[in-house]
C-alpha cells in the first residue's frame, strides 16, 4: 500500500493504535515517518490525543438537566447535585457504588405482607392524600388517588 | 457478667432526601431549604413534641455545645444560612435537617439497644414518608448526596468504651477485623487507635445490598465479640497488675472528688479509671453520675452551665468545682 501522507512511496512502516477502546492505523514511508517523528512513536500530537480530546470532552461537559450538576462537580467531590443524578451520571456511579459497598443494588426489606418498607410507604402518603381529598370534597382527585392506591396493593404482588 | 460498661450507647441515623429538590448543597434559594423545614414539622410535631433549632439562631457556644453531646455533626453546626434541628424533649430522637441531605433522622438509646433505637427511628421515617415523597429508586434505594449512603441510608453504631483493649495495643487487630465485614472503628476522641478516653464507635460502612435487619444484626454481633474480647482484657490486667491497678484507678477517684484545677484532658483519663474500677468492682460509684459528668464538662457544655465565657484556665477551674460539687 503507498503512504497515507505522502501518497507516493510504498508504506513500510505500520503504525496501530487503540486509545479509549478506538483503534486507529497508520502507514507511512519510512521519510514521512521520519519526518512526523514516527521515532518517538508518536503520532501528530493532534492526531494522538484527538480521540482522546473527543471523547473527553464529550464526556465532561455531561449536565444533569435538573440541578446543573456537571460531571466534573461530581468526579471532583464524589457527590451528586439531585435524584436524577443517579441516572444522568449511571454509567460512573454504578463503579463507585460496587467499590463502596460491594453490590450495586438495593436489598428491599421485605415485610410480611410482602409489600417492602418503600411501598408501603408510599401507600401510606396516597392514603392520606385520599382522606385530604375526600375531607375538601374534591372527589374527581379522591377517585383517581384510590385508582392508584389498588394498582400498587394488586400489581407489586 | 451481668450488664458490662463496655457497651456506651447505640445509635441509628437514616438518612432520607425529598424526592423533587436538588440536594442541600445545589439548594437554588432559601425556600428550598424553608420547605424541608417546613415538611419535618409537618411530619414529626405530632410524634414527640419536637423543638425547631434553627443553627442561624442558636449561638456559637450553644452549636458546639450540641456537638459535644453527639446531637449534631461539625458540618450542621457550621452551617448558619440553612442548617436546623428537631430534637425531642428528653434528646433521644433527633432530626438534623439541610446537612449533608435533606433529614438525618437519628436515635440514641443508653447501653445496648439498637433495636429499640431502631424502633424509635422507623417511626420518624414513616412519618416522614407518608407526609412527601422521597427520593428512592429500585435500583439505589434511597438516594443521597453522596453514593456511600445509598440504599438503606442507615447507619447503625455502638460507641464501645475499651480501655483494656488500648492498654494492651489491640485496637488495630480490632479495626482490621471488622473491616473484613464492611463495619468500621475510629476512636472519638483523637486520632487512629490509640485513643484518649478509650471510646470508638463502631459503625457499618456499607449500606446498599444488605437488608436494615442484616446491618442491625452484624453490628449488634461485632459489638458483642469485642464486648468479649475487652472484658477478657480487663481480668487479665487485674490479674497481671493486682495492687498496683487498684491503687492506680481509685486515686483517680481520689483527684476527681478534691481536685481544684481539671483540664478536658485530664478528666477524660480519670473517668477511663474510674469506669474501669467500676466494673473490675473495685470502687462503687454511680456510673450514670460520671458519664453526665463528662458530658456537662466539655468545654462548650460546662460554659452554658456557668453561664459566661471564660478562658481555658477558667473553665478549667470551673469544671473542677462542677465535679466536686457533684461528687461531694
Amino acid at each position: 500500500m503507498l503512504c497515507e501522507n505522502c501518497g507516493k512511496n510504498i508504506a513500510t512502516v505500520h503504525y496501530e493504535q487503540i486509545v479509549n477502546g478506538v483503534r486507529t492505523e497508520k502507514h507511512l514511508c519510512a521519510e514521512c515517518a521520519e519526518k512526523l517523528e514516527m521515532g518517538n512513536m508518536f503520532f501528530e500530537p493532534e492526531n494522538f490525543f484527538a480521540p482522546l480530546f473527543s471523547d473527553k470532552v464529550a464526556r465532561t461537559a455531561r449536565v444533569c438537566k435538573n440541578c446543573g450538576c456537571t460531571e466534573r462537580e461530581f468526579i471532583d467531590t464524589q457527590f451528586v447535585g439531585c435524584p436524577e443524578c443517579y441516572e444522568t451520571f449511571a454509567d460512573l456511579i454504578e463503579p463507585m457504588v460496587q467499590r463502596i459497598h460491594g453490590a450495586t443494588r438495593h436489598k428491599a426489606a421485605k415485610i410480611a405482607s410482602g409489600d417492602t418498607r418503600a411501598e408501603l410507604s408510599e401507600r401510606d402518603r396516597l392514603k392520606k392524600e385520599l382522606q385530604d381529598a375526600v375531607d375538601k370534597q374534591e372527589y374527581e382527585k379522591a377517585a383517581k388517588l384510590r385508582d392508584r392506591i389498588k394498582e400498587l396493593e394488586n400489581g407489586n404482588k | 457478667m451481668e450488664t458490662s460498661n463496655v457497651i456506651v450507647s447505640s445509635r441509628i441515623r437514616l438518612a432520607r432526601n425529598l424526592k423533587n429538590l436538588p440536594f442541600t448543597h445545589k439548594f437554588k434559594d432559601a425556600k428550598d431549604a424553608d420547605e424541608v423545614i417546613s415538611i419535618a414539622e409537618k411530619a414529626f410535631n405530632k410524634i414527640n413534641a419536637f423543638s425547631l433549632y434553627k443553627m442561624k439562631d442558636a449561638d456559637e457556644i450553644k452549636r458546639i455545645a450540641l456537638v459535644e453531646k453527639h446531637l449534631i455533626s461539625k458540618e450542621l453546626a457550621a452551617n448558619t444560612v440553612n442548617g436546623a434541628l428537631m430534637l425531642s424533649a428528653d434528646e433521644s430522637t433527633a432530626v438534623m435537617l439541610n446537612e449533608e441531605d435533606h433529614f438525618r433522622i437519628q436515635s440514641i438509646k443508653r447501653g445496648f439497644a439498637l433495636d429499640e433505637a431502631y424502633a424509635d427511628a422507623h417511626k420518624l421515617d414513616i412519618a416522614l414518608a407518608s407526609t412527601a415523597m422521597l427520593a428512592y429508586s429500585d435500583t439505589y434505594g434511597y438516594l443521597t448526596a453522596c453514593p456511600s449512603n445509598v440504599g438503606t441510608g442507615l447507619r447503625a453504631s455502638v460507641m464501645l468504651f475499651l480501655p483494656a483493649l488500648t492498654a494492651t495495643n489491640s485496637i488495630s487487630s480490632v479495626i482490621v477485623a471488622v473491616q473484613k465485614m464492611g463495619l468500621t472503628v475510629r476512636g472519638i476522641f483523637g486520632e487512629g487507635s490509640k485513643a484518649d478516653g478509650c471510646m470508638y464507635q463502631l459503625s457499618n460502612q456499607i449500606s446498599l445490598g444488605i437488608t436494615e435487619e442484616e446491618i442491625l444484626e452484624s453490628v449488634k454481633s461485632v459489638a458483642k465479640t469485642i464486648e468479649k474480647s475487652e472484658l477478657e482484657a480487663r481480668q487479665l490486667l487485674l490479674n497481671r497488675q493486682g495492687v498496683a491497678l487498684k491503687d492506680k484507678l481509685s486515686r483517680s477517684y481520689g483527684i476527681l472528688k478534691t481536685a481544684y484545677v481539671m483540664s478536658s484532658k485530664e478528666l477524660r483519663e480519670l473517668v477511663t479509671n474510674v469506669k474501669l474500677a467500676v466494673s473490675l468492682n473495685i470502687l462503687d460509684v454511680d456510673e450514670k453520675l460520671i458519664d453526665e459528668i463528662s458530658t456537662d464538662c466539655q468545654p462548650a457544655n460546662i460554659t452554658l452551665i456557668a453561664g459566661r465565657n471564660m478562658n481555658d484556665y477558667e473553665r478549667d477551674v470551673m469544671r473542677a468545682k462542677y465535679i466536686r460539687e457533684k461528687l461531694n
